[in-house]
C-alpha cells in the first residue's frame, strides 16, 4: 500500500509519483549462498511531489535522507525500483530513443562540487558546448556564439573561454557549471547543493545569479540542499525529507515559521541563526539517523521523535511503531506525514485535497509571474 | 575570569612556495582569558586554520614555514620553544580538534587505544586504570555504551560519534585551552547541535577556554562570548558577541552579517560582496578589503591600524580613526 498521495501527472512540469529506490547491499558470495535474504538500502521510499512551471521546490534533509538520489532518479541517472517520474505529463520511463534524448535536453543539472564536476582537461568552451554538440549543434560559429552568450549570462568573461577549470575560483567554476546546465535551454534544472561548497560572500552571488536566471528564462528548479536558511531563501515550496521519505511539504514560509511535523520543528530549532538574541537549540534531537538498510517500523522518525513521548504517552502509544503515517493534505498545499494530524479522517482529507491544491496552484503561478 | 591564558602579539606565519612568499597570517594580536569561549570567523583562505596551527606550533614544516611574533601561553612564549618543551604544553594544556574526524583518527587503532596513548604520555596512566579513564571520557561526551565503543575502530562509528571521540581525546588531559577547527562543518545540523551543546556544557563545567574556528556566524553567536573576524590574513574586528552582532563596525563584518544565511520572511536578492578574496601571494597594499568595500576612501590605500574604538571593541578601518584614538 502506498502511503503518499498520487498526484495527477499533469499537475505540474515535473510530477514524481510513489517513487522508490532500493540499492542492494553488496555481500560476499558465501553470505549470498548461506542466507536467502538480501539486504537493501532503502534510499528513497514512496516519495511523491510535483514542481509547477516556474516554481522552485526545495528538497531539504540531512545526509542519508535520499535527496540526492531523488535528483538522480529524475534525471534518469538511476532507474527507479518502483514509481514513476512524469515530465510534462509523460512517464519518463516509457520514453525511449530519440524522444528520450529530446527529453533530457529539457533538464539541466548543477552538482555540489565545482572542482569535480568540470573535466580538468577540457577548456571552458568545450565544457559549456558539450551539451549543445550532443544535441546536434555542429556549426562552429553558432557554437561559439552560444557559448559567449551563456558565459555572459552567468557573469564569466567570454574571452576566458579558452581557459581550463583550474584557472578559475570555486565561485567562477560554479558559474561555468550553471552555464553548461543552461546550454540546451532546459525547463527544469536540478540543483544539487549548488552553493554548499562556497564561501558566504560567493554563496550570495551564486544564489542571486540563480534567482535572476530563473526569472529571465522562466525556469523551474528542484533545489536540493541541507541548509534550511538557504533552501528557504531560494524556494517557493519546501519538502522536508527524513530517511527516504517526505515528512512535510508546504509553502516555504509555512515550513520555516509554522512547521507542523515534529522533525521539521526540531530541524528549525537547531539552525544556527546568526543572532545571539534568538533562542537556539530548543529541541536538540537525541541520537542519530537510523540505518536505511533496516529502517524503523511504522513512522521512520519515531526513534528520535520528541512528540511521540509527549502525545502518545497515554492511550494508544504504539500507533507510531505500528502504522506508517500517510502523507496527508492539510489544505493549501500543506502535506504532513505524522499521526498527530488527521489521524482518523484520511479519506476526507484526501478528497478535499484536489480542490485545495487547485486554488493554491493558480495563486502560486500568478505570484511567480508578478 | 579576567586572568589571561594566551596572548598573541603580532603573529606572522609565512610559507615560502615556488610562486612566492605566502603571508597566510600577517600580524595579528588577540588574547583569550581563562575559561573564555572565543570564535574566530572568516572565509576560506583568510588564515584562520593557519592561526590555529600556529598557536599549536603545528605548521607544516615542509613548506619552509616561518612564525614570527609572540604567543604567550601562561607567561611562556611558545614561538622560540623546542619540540621537547612543547610536549609539556601540547595535548596537555592545549589541545585541538580538527574538521574531519575520519582523517584525524588513526584507522588501524581502536578509539580506546588512541585515547589511552594520550593518557599514557601526559598523565602516566597505564593498563586498566587508563582504560577506565578512557571509558569515563567517552561517557562524558555522551557516547552510549562507552564500554563497548572503547574497543571499536574509527570506521565502526558515525561521523558525529567520531567527532565526540575526538573531543574525548582532546579533553583527556583536561586542557586549559581547546582549539577547534571547523569541528562541525562535516556534520548534519541535528548532530552539530548535539556537539555544540556538549562543548558549551563541558567548557562551562571544566572552565576550559575555547578557540572555535568557523565560517558560520550562526554557531559562534550561540557558543562564544567573544568573536574575532579575520580577512586575508589580518584581523578586521574583535568584540564581545552581543556588541559584534548589534554594532558591527567594519564593512566586512557588516557584509558578512548581512549575507549570513538567516530565516526571514520575504525573499529576493541579497546584496552580495563583489569580487573575491585577494591572492595571499600578491596582496594589495593598504586595506585588504578596499577593492570590495562599499565605503572605500582614498586613505584606504594605506594600512589601517588595529585599534580599540571602545572598551573591548577592536577594529581596523579608517572609518573610525578620525577622532584621534589611533
Amino acid at each position: 500500500m502506498s502511503k503518499s498521495p498520487s498526484f495527477n501527472p499533469k499537475d505540474g512540469l515535473l510530477v514524481v509519483s510513489n517513487l522508490k529506490k532500493h540499492f542492494p547491499v553488496e555481500t560476499s558470495f558465501t553470505a549470498k549462498v548461506l542466507s536467502k535474504s538480501r539486504h537493501f538500502v532503502h534510499a528513497v521510499e514512496d516519495v511523491s511531489f510535483y514542481v509547477k512551471p516556474g516554481e522552485t521546490l526545495g528538497l531539504v534533509g540531512e545526509s542519508g535522507s535520499g535527496k540526492t538520489t531523488i535528483g538522480k532518479l529524475i534525471l534518469g541517472l538511476h532507474e527507479p525500483t518502483a514509481g514513476s517520474v512524469y515530465f510534462e505529463g509523460q512517464d519518463t520511463s516509457l520514453v525511449k530513443g530519440s524522444a528520450k534524448k529530446a527529453l533530457r535536453k529539457k533538464m539541466g543539472v548543477v552538482f555540489q562540487d565545482p572542482y569535480s564536476s568540470l573535466n580538468p582537461r577540457k577548456n571552458v568552451k568545450d565544457i559549456v558546448s558539450l551539451p549543445l554538440r550532443t544535441h546536434g549543434m555542429k556549426d562552429h560559429k553558432e557554437l561559439e556564439q552560444r557559448v559567449t552568450t551563456l558565459l555572459e549570462q552567468v557573469g564569466i568573461d567570454p574571452n576566458a573561454a579558452g581557459r581550463f577549470p583550474h584557472m578559475f575560483s570555486g565561485g567562477q567554476r560554479q558559474r561555468i557549471a550553471i552555464a553548461r546546465a543552461l546550454a540546451t535551454n532546459p525547463d527544469l534544472v536540478v540543483l544539487d547543493e549548488p552553493v554548499s561548497a562556497l564561501d558566504v560572500s560567493i554563496q550570495a552571488q551564486i544564489m542571486n545569479l540563480l534567482l535572476d536566471l530563473k526569472k529571465e528564462f522562466n525556469l523551474s528548479y528542484l533545489f536540493i540542499a541541507h541548509n534550511m536558511s538557504i533552501v528557504h531563501k531560494m524556494s517557493d515550496r519546501i519538502a522536508v525529507m527524513y530517511l527516504g521519505k517526505i515528512m512535510e511539504m508546504a509553502d516555504a514560509d509555512q515550513i520555516a515559521f509554522e512547521p507542523h511535523h515534529p522533525y521539521t520543528q526540531a530541524l528549525m530549532s537547531v539552525i544556527p541563526i546568526p543572532d545571539p538574541k534568538v533562542e537556539w537549540g530548543g529541541t536538540v534531537l537525541e541520537g542519530e539517523i537510523p540505518s536505511p538498510i533496516n529502517p524503523p517500523s511504522g513512522c521512520v522518525f519515531r526513534t528520535r521523535c520528541p512528540a511521540k513521548v509527549v502525545n502518545f504517552g497515554t492511550g494508544d502509544d504504539t500507533v507510531c511503531d505500528r502504522i506508517e503515517p500517510p502523507l496527508i493534505d492539510l489544505g493549501k498545499e500543506h502535506y504532513v506525514a505524522c499521526h498527530l494530524f488527521g489521524k482518523d479522517s484520511n479519506g476526507k482529507a484526501k478528497k478535499s485535497k484536489a480542490t485545495n491544491r487547485k486554488s493554491g496552484r493558480t495563486k502560486k503561478v500568478s505570484r511567480g509571474k508578478s | 575570569m579576567a586572568e589571561k591564558l594566551i596572548k598573541v602579539e603580532d603573529l606572522k606565519t609565512q610559507f615560502t612556495t615556488k610562486r612566492g612568499l605566502v603571508k597566510a597570517v600577517d600580524g595579528i594580536s588577540f588574547e583569550i582569558k581563562k575559561g573564555e569561549r572565543v570564535g574566530l570567523v572568516g572565509e576560506s583562505g583568510c588564515g584562520k586554520s593557519v592561526t590555529a596551527l600556529s598557536l599549536m606550533k603545528l605548521v607544516p614544516a615542509a613548506h619552509n614555514e616561518r612564525v614570527f611574533g609572540k604567543i604567550i601561553f601562561k607567561g611562556q612564549d611558545l614561538v622560540p620553544m623546542k619540540d621537547s618543551q612543547l610536549k609539556e604544553i601540547r595535548g596537555k594544556q592545549m589541545s585541538m580538534i580538527f574538521q574531519d574526524p575520519m582523517t584525524s583518527l588513526d584507522p588501524v587503532f581502536t578509539i580506546g587505544s588512541q585515547i589511552m596513548e594520550a593518557l599514557g604520555i601526559h598523565q602516566g596512566l597505564k593498563g586498566k586504570e587508563s582504560k577506565k579513564r578512557a571509558i569515563e571520557l567517552l561517557a562524558l561526551v555522551n557516547i552510549p555504551s562507552s564500554e563497548m565503543v572503547v574497543d571499536y575502530y574509527p570506521h565502526q562509528l558515525s561521523g558525529g560519534m567520531r567527532q565526540r571521540a575526538m573531543i574525548a581525546m582532546a579533553l583527556s588531559c583536561e586542557p586549559e585551552l581547546l582549539i577547534a577547527d571547523e569541528p562541525t562543518t562535516a556534520l548534519d545540523v541535528s548532530i552539530q547541535a548535539q556537539i555544540i551543546k556538549l562543548v558549551r556544557e563541558l567548557s562551562a563545567n571544566k572552565g576550559t577556554a575555547l578557540l572555535w574556528i568557523t565560517h558560520d556566524l550562526g554557531i559562534v553567536a550561540h557558543l562564544c562570548e567573544k568573536i574575532i573576524v579575520m580577512y586575508a590574513g589580518k584581523l578586521v574586528e574583535m568584540a564581545d558577541t552581543m556588541t559584534l552582532f548589534e554594532n558591527p563596525m567594519h564593512p566586512y563584518t557588516q557584509a558578512l552579517l548581512r549575507l549570513a544565511p538567516k530565516l526571514e520572511r520575504g525573499k529576493g536578492r541579497m546584496p552580495p560582496i563583489p569580487g573575491t578574496v585577494p591572492n595571499l601571494i600578491d596582496m594589495p597594499p593598504g586595506c585588504r578589503f578596499a577593492d570590495r568595500c562599499p565605503k572605500c576612501m582614498d586613505v584606504c590605500s594605506q594600512e589601517p591600524q588595529w585599534m580599540e574604538v571602545e572598551p573591548g571593541h577592536w577594529v581596523s578601518c579608517f572609518l573610525y580613526s578620525k577622532d584621534g584614538k589611533n
